[in-house]
């Protein structure tokens, strides 16, 4: 790494720690939908449709908060430095560091959360497939990190994009999952559909067709692709 | 000011820029977060400054515009004339050949908006070009020209 872009880096890394909300969703997020959820889930999705056993359900509660941490962690750490970031370009420093910097500290706020969830269900479920399921949740993270980072050029407050992002994490969950037994292209259509079928199917060790991963990678592309035009109308406001 | 230094993009013309731009704006553009040593450390290396030359040129910020005691502090505790401190500096800190800075000197207490008159003095005696953006001009002898702009456009010289 550039030493610019190793700047970036940790002021991106301070802001997230120097900001008490990320540690304190950090510890407790993953635990209560995890440990405190994890038969509620499995209820509910009786009630909307689906048949989720309880295994399945903690598996998806895991998936669900690495990615909304990580959604919502990067979204407030981009939000508030946009400005200032786009000074430091006027400074000097290349949009190439600059991006690469953000890129980084999304990997690893999505590795972090997505650590933490998956040993939380390891340490309290019994996993089929750990590797899938530990991709499948990273996936999950760094797809909902992108969309954090696409909200943050679009939205300014942090009720509004509170609200959007809930909303994101309703269709996601209740129309677009495995909750509630969606399937069909609708259902396709939802960023974290493919991540969250394979979690559910790691979790119980079942098989799960492989192109199930290309098609999250073709969602996170395809929200990556949708940066420059939210730059640019950024760039006309 | 925002179009000269690229935050805004133009709707027709363009910009040539040759030399080194430091742009103070006028909402402090900084990053809660980080201390003030930290920002100029951030910002020294987007101006491709060396480490050694960041902590000069802060170090004679810090003392010639008194906030040498905030230097450990976050930029989001500082007060309102601190900030604008801190802002001026890093706009400053290059040793830019054109200055822009937009309403520079609001939250200023009557010291500091003496210092920073001296310091634009210099500045100008050095051969570098300030602009300036203010709504509020009392003292005119500070200034080369006074350019009345309305509705985006240049109106005329004041005298």
């Amino acid at each position: 790494m550039s030493a610019p872009v190793v700047e970036v880096f940790g002021a991106s890394a301070r802001a997230y720690v120097r900001q008490p909300i990320n540690i304190v969703l950090l510890i407790i997020l993953p635990p209560l939908l995890i440990i405190a959820m994890n038969s509620a889930i499995s209820t509910f999705s009786d009630v909307i449709g689906g048949n989720l056993g309880e295994r399945a359900g903690t598996g998806l509660a895991g998936l669900w908060a690495a990615s909304l941490l990580t959604g919502a962690a990067v979204f407030f750490v981009l939000r508030t430095s946009l400005q200032t970031d786009a000074r430091l370009v006027v400074a000097g420093l290349s949009e190439l560091s600059l991006s690469s910097a953000h890129a980084i500290a999304t990997l690893l706020i999505a590795l972090i959360t997505t650590l933490i969830s998956f040993l939380m269900l390891v340490a309290t479920q019994e996993v089929g497939d750990a590797l899938n399921l530990f991709a499948a949740i990273l996936a999950s993270a760094l797809i909902y990190g992108a969309i954090g980072t696409l909200l943050a050029w679009f939205i300014e407050g942090d009720l509004e994009v509170s609200f959007v992002i809930i909303l994101i994490f309703m269709l996601v969950a209740f129309v677009g999952g495995p909750l509630g037994g969606s399937t069909g292209l609708v259902a396709n259509l939802f960023p974290l559909h493919f991540t969250s079928e394979i979690a559910v199917a790691s979790m119980l060790g079942d098989s799960f067709p492989g192109e199930w991963f290309v098609y999250s990678g073709l969602y996170l592309a395809a929200i990556i692709a949708a940066y420059p035009a939210a730059r640019w109308l950024r760039g006309r406001s | 000011m925002k179009i000269i230094v690229g935050l805004l993009k133009p709707e027709s013309g363009s910009v040539e820029i040759n030399g080194r731009i430091g742009y103070c704006p006028q909402l402090p553009l900084l990053y809660d977060k980080l201390t003030c040593d930290e920002t100029f450390g951030l910002f020294g290396h987007a101006y491709n400054l060396a480490d050694g030359r960041t902590a000069e040129r802060a170090t004679f910020f810090y003392d010639f515009l008194q906030f040498e005691r905030f230097r450990s502090e976050l930029v989001e505790n500082l007060s309102g004339g601190t900030r604008q401190k801190l802002n001026l500096a890093i706009a400053l800190l290059h040793e830019p050949q054109v200055v822009l800075l937009d309403e520079p000197y609001s939250g200023f207490d009557w010291d500091t908006y003496q210092r920073f008159w001296q310091l634009t003095g210099s500045l100008r005696e050095s051969g570098t070009t300030i602009l300036i953006v203010s709504h509020f001009i009392e003292e005119r002898s500070h200034f080369g020209r006074i350019l009345r702009v309305r509705d985006g456009l240049v109106e005329g010289e004041a005298v």
